[in-house]
């Protein structure tokens, strides 16, 4: 409780509220704009801290962290256009809820998911810290490699109906992150002998690409027929139905965050997949995802904001980043002299309790910031195409200009976009191949590290009882998912030999 | 302002900007490219030592970030620039020692650069997860070349990282078979030695400082001709009979090649009192590093040179080529 009253005294201080209302109008900003972000932003703005008192740098950074995070299921939703891999998911009903005339609605529901999933973040922060850091350590792996494959296994479902595409798919996006210089022997893959190839794609050009030049172009083609977007009050509140759609999605969603946000190595991308593909799993109508379901974005919107709350358990605990823009945060506190690790918390007691007292005033803050923006952004779409078209192109230019400051990444976002096309032409969904390229890279880096630890024996990644349990999952999932239509079949047969009580027939 | 007297008020100052680069240098910014993002361990070092020269130089000094390539896109572009002094690079091992030794970059890292001095020049700690049966280096090198040894892994933050080259000149030297285990960084490779997965790792002292303060490692030697201050009691490699393992990382001030000597010089001198600043050595000690700048920018460039070669021999060993 003293704790909570250090961490508030500090919070409150003008100078970190103003770093926090900052950070997160920054956020926003930089989450709404395509492709900048929440890494970029804070490489940029990390050279401003340097001159303020260490906790007020880093609540103003945390705060464009998970600001970015509210702001990046915007543009996915209006415009098909994420930012980050978690907000792509948003993608898929959110915008289809925006052709509906919903997009209100739409980023109302995001809004309220936010908020409840980065809350509940916040909680799990606050109370287990301790208890999670055992768990994050616990994890190796054998235990990853499970857990990836799992994620894998029920995501191959998203994207098109036919499952098939989607195989496809994802083994394009495996194979397009293979790009680059091979961790564990440092050959080049693919790499053409040119410098800018030898990290591999970025995911923004790669992303934004797909999404959102794919559908400029296609709108073009289509001449542009779009839902009038109504921007009175009314039609932004999610209906009665909407409400007790989205309830157990967000919870579920936030769990998800809360279980992957502190696994370095994951992160909130990996929630969102596994938090839709729960979703689309558990409803009763899984045909009906990908055309404007409220529950598929309540859940993923709610688990990456609880996993970019969670995620720093491990960074502050451990001194162990789980995604790069993490590491980025340990970079900041260091310069100021403050070592995360298990000792920040005694040794730095204003800071961290400053910290995670500064994300509830952050996430209030955010709700109450982003509720009046919805009808700014919803006016936005009724902008003609010729004049809102080209800005955006602008834009995702920039975006992708701004990642290591090279044309390479420019080129490479067009050529994505005509691939984009081109896939969605002939019926292929590119979220799948955007999925693959991110699950990718996870799932042969602990794969070939779990063989090395084995010293070659595939028992190894069956060696724990988690990964065991979690490699069965992946067993039945994917049993389940080459016998279901064969059931479902058998099931539809039975019922047909029911006589029709109603006495319709 | 007609077309003409514009064109011929650019040339002037053209000219005017090119003499005075000799004459009153620096008479605007000065920017430091560092060829990492934002953040990491080159940037907070070049950060630190940038305040620093823009107090001495009394212009202001910029870092900018250009990542990509293991730093040899930042470093190519360093090399290829005007030599006026403006623009700057802080070249690490890795860009100027050891990324040139294992394949083909866009620069000479002798020829094409000028050496101003070092800013920080970080040993490699050998560091064991506590459960590890060795107390000291000896205990250590008895316990990996027994069978036991077979058993246990080393981690590094990647294929020719310091910490692999490292991990695998250990095994030479004692005639161990350690397994590398490679992470996508430094960072990422404490979460199994922590847990006990991974057994060893040898990396520069800022890697593990918080862990070694917390226990969840073991200090075992440092790979330096002396120890550090930062850790009296952790003794030297040759102290406890390993030698020949002597190695770490450098990271330092250089610009392109042909740099005017009394720009050279302004920036040597600025550099020179790196460690006489209070606050450059305690955010330094923060960090686990020490300011040790060059005795002469041919000193430093004697330095790199010498860290070309004896990398170019550790490297030639078939464990680092497939």
């Amino acid at each position: 409780m003293e704790n909570i009253i250090l961490g508030l005294s500090t919070a409150l201080l003008p100078m970190n509220l103003l770093a926090c209302l900052g950070g997160v109008i920054l956020g926003t900003a930089i989450g709404v704009i395509p492709g900048i972000g929440a890494m970029a932003a804070i490489a940029l703005i990390l050279p401003l801290t340097f001159s303020l008192d260490p906790t007020t740098g880093i609540v103003m950074l945390a705060g464009v962290y998970y600001g970015a995070e509210y702001g990046g299921s915007t543009a996915s939703i209006l415009l098909n256009l994420p930012g980050t891999p978690s907000n792509a998911i948003t993608c898929l009903d959110g915008y289809p809820m925006a052709q509906q005339g919903r997009a209100g609605v739409a980023l109302f529901i995001t809004t309220i998911a936010s908020f409840v999933g980065g809350s509940i973040g916040i909680v799990v922060l606050t109370l287990l810290t301790p208890v999670i850091v055992d768990v994050a350590v616990a994890f190796g792996p054998a235990e990853y490699f499970a857990l990836i494959l799992l994620c894998f296994v029920a995501v191959s479902a998203i994207g098109a109906l036919d499952v098939r595409k989607n195989i496809a798919m994802i083994l394009i996006g495996g194979l397009v992150s293979t790009v680059g210089i091979d961790l564990y022997d440092g050959s080049y893959r693919y790499t053409f002998g040119r410098d800018e190839l030898i990290d591999g794609l970025s995911l923004v050009p790669v992303a934004m690409g797909l999404f959102g030049l794919s559908e400029i172009i296609l709108s073009v083609r289509n001449g542009g027929t779009r839902a009038k977007q109504s921007i009175t009050l009314r039609s932004m509140l999610p209906t009665r139905e909407d409400w007790r759609r989205m309830g157990l999605p967000m919870l579920r969603g936030a769990g998800f965050g809360c279980i992957f946000g502190p696994l370095p190595g994951t992160g909130p991308s990996v929630a969102a997949l596994t938090s839709y593909a729960t979703e689309r799993r558990v409803s009763k109508e899984p045909h009906e995802f990908g055309q404007g379901r409220v529950e598929g974005i309540a859940g993923p919107e709610a688990s990456n904001n609880a996993a970019v709350q969670t995620a720093f358990i491990p960074t502050l605990s451990l001194g162990i980043p789980g995604t790069p823009t993490m590491a980025i945060m340990i970079g900041a506190l260091m310069i100021h002299g403050v070592v995360p690790g298990p000792m920040l918390v005694q040794n730095e007691p204003a800071l961290f309790w400053g910290l995670v007292m500064s994300f509830w005033i952050g996430n209030l803050l955010l709700l109450v910031l982003n509720i009046p923006l919805i009808s700014v952004w919803v006016a936005l779409l009724n902008i003609p195409y010729r004049l809102l078209y080209p800005s955006i192109i602008v834009l995702i230019c920039i975006g992708s200009y701004s990642i290591s400051n090279s044309t390479f990444d420019v080129g490479l976002m067009l050529g994505f976009g005509v691939l984009g096309y081109v896939l969605r032409r002939q019926g292929f969904a590119p979220a799948p191949l955007l999925i693959g390229f991110v699950l990718t890279p996870m799932l042969e880096e602990n794969l070939r590290r779990g063989w090395l630890m084995g010293r070659g024996d595939p028992l190894y990644f069956a060696s724990s009882p988690m990964a065991a349990i979690v490699l069965l999952m992946c067993f039945a999932l994917g049993g389940l998912a080459l016998a279901g239509p064969a059931l479902r079949r058998r099931r539809a047969r039975r019922l047909n030999d029911i006589p029709n009580p109603g006495g319709h027939a | 302002m007609t077309m003409k007297s514009l064109t011929l008020g650019i040339a002037v100052g053209a000219v005017l900007t090119a003499t005075s680069a000799l004459a009153d240098y620096p008479e605007r910014a000065v920017t430091i490219i560092v060829p990492f993002s934002a953040g990491g361990n080159t940037d907070s070092i070049a950060r630190i030592a940038a305040e620093h020269l823009s107090d001495e130089l009394g212009r202001p000094v910029v870092v900018e970030n250009r990542g990509g390539g293991g730093g040899t896109i930042g470093s190519a572009m360093v090399a290829k620039a005007d030599a006026d002094g403006y623009t700057l690079l802080f070249g690490t091992t890795g860009t100027h020692n050891v990324n040139p030794r294992l394949r083909e970059v866009d620069y000479d890292p002798i020829a094409d650069f000028t050496p101003i001095s070092a800013g920080v020049v970080s040993s490699v700690l050998i560091v064991a997860n506590p459960e590890v049966q060795a107390d000291t280096l000896a205990d250590l090198m008895t316990l990996t070349a027994s069978d036991a040894g077979a058993a246990m892994n080393f981690s590094s933050g990647g294929v020719g990282t310091v910490a692999h080259v490292a991990g695998e000149l250990y095994n030479q030297k004692t005639g161990s078979h350690l397994l590398h285990i490679p992470y996508g960084g430094a960072g990422e490779a404490m979460n199994d030695l922590v847990a006990g997965r991974v057994q060893l790792n040898m990396n520069n002292v800022p890697a593990f400082l918080s862990h070694i303060e917390s226990g969840a490692v073991k200090p075992l030697a440092i790979a330096a001709e002396k120890r550090s201050k930062l850790l009296p009691d952790v003794p030297t490699t040759a102290e406890q009979g390993l030698n020949g393992f002597v190695m770490g990382s450098w990271y330092g001030l250089m610009g392109p090649k042909g740099l005017p000597e009394n720009v050279v010089q302004i920036l040597f001198d600025a550099m020179a009192t790196l460690d006489e600043d209070a606050t450059v050595v305690e955010r330094y000690k923060a960090l686990g590093l020490e300011a040790a700048p060059s005795e002469s920018p041919a000193a430093f460039a004697d330095f790199i040179a010498a860290g070309y070669v004896w990398w170019g021999e550790t490297l030639d060993n078939p464990v680092f080529k497939e």
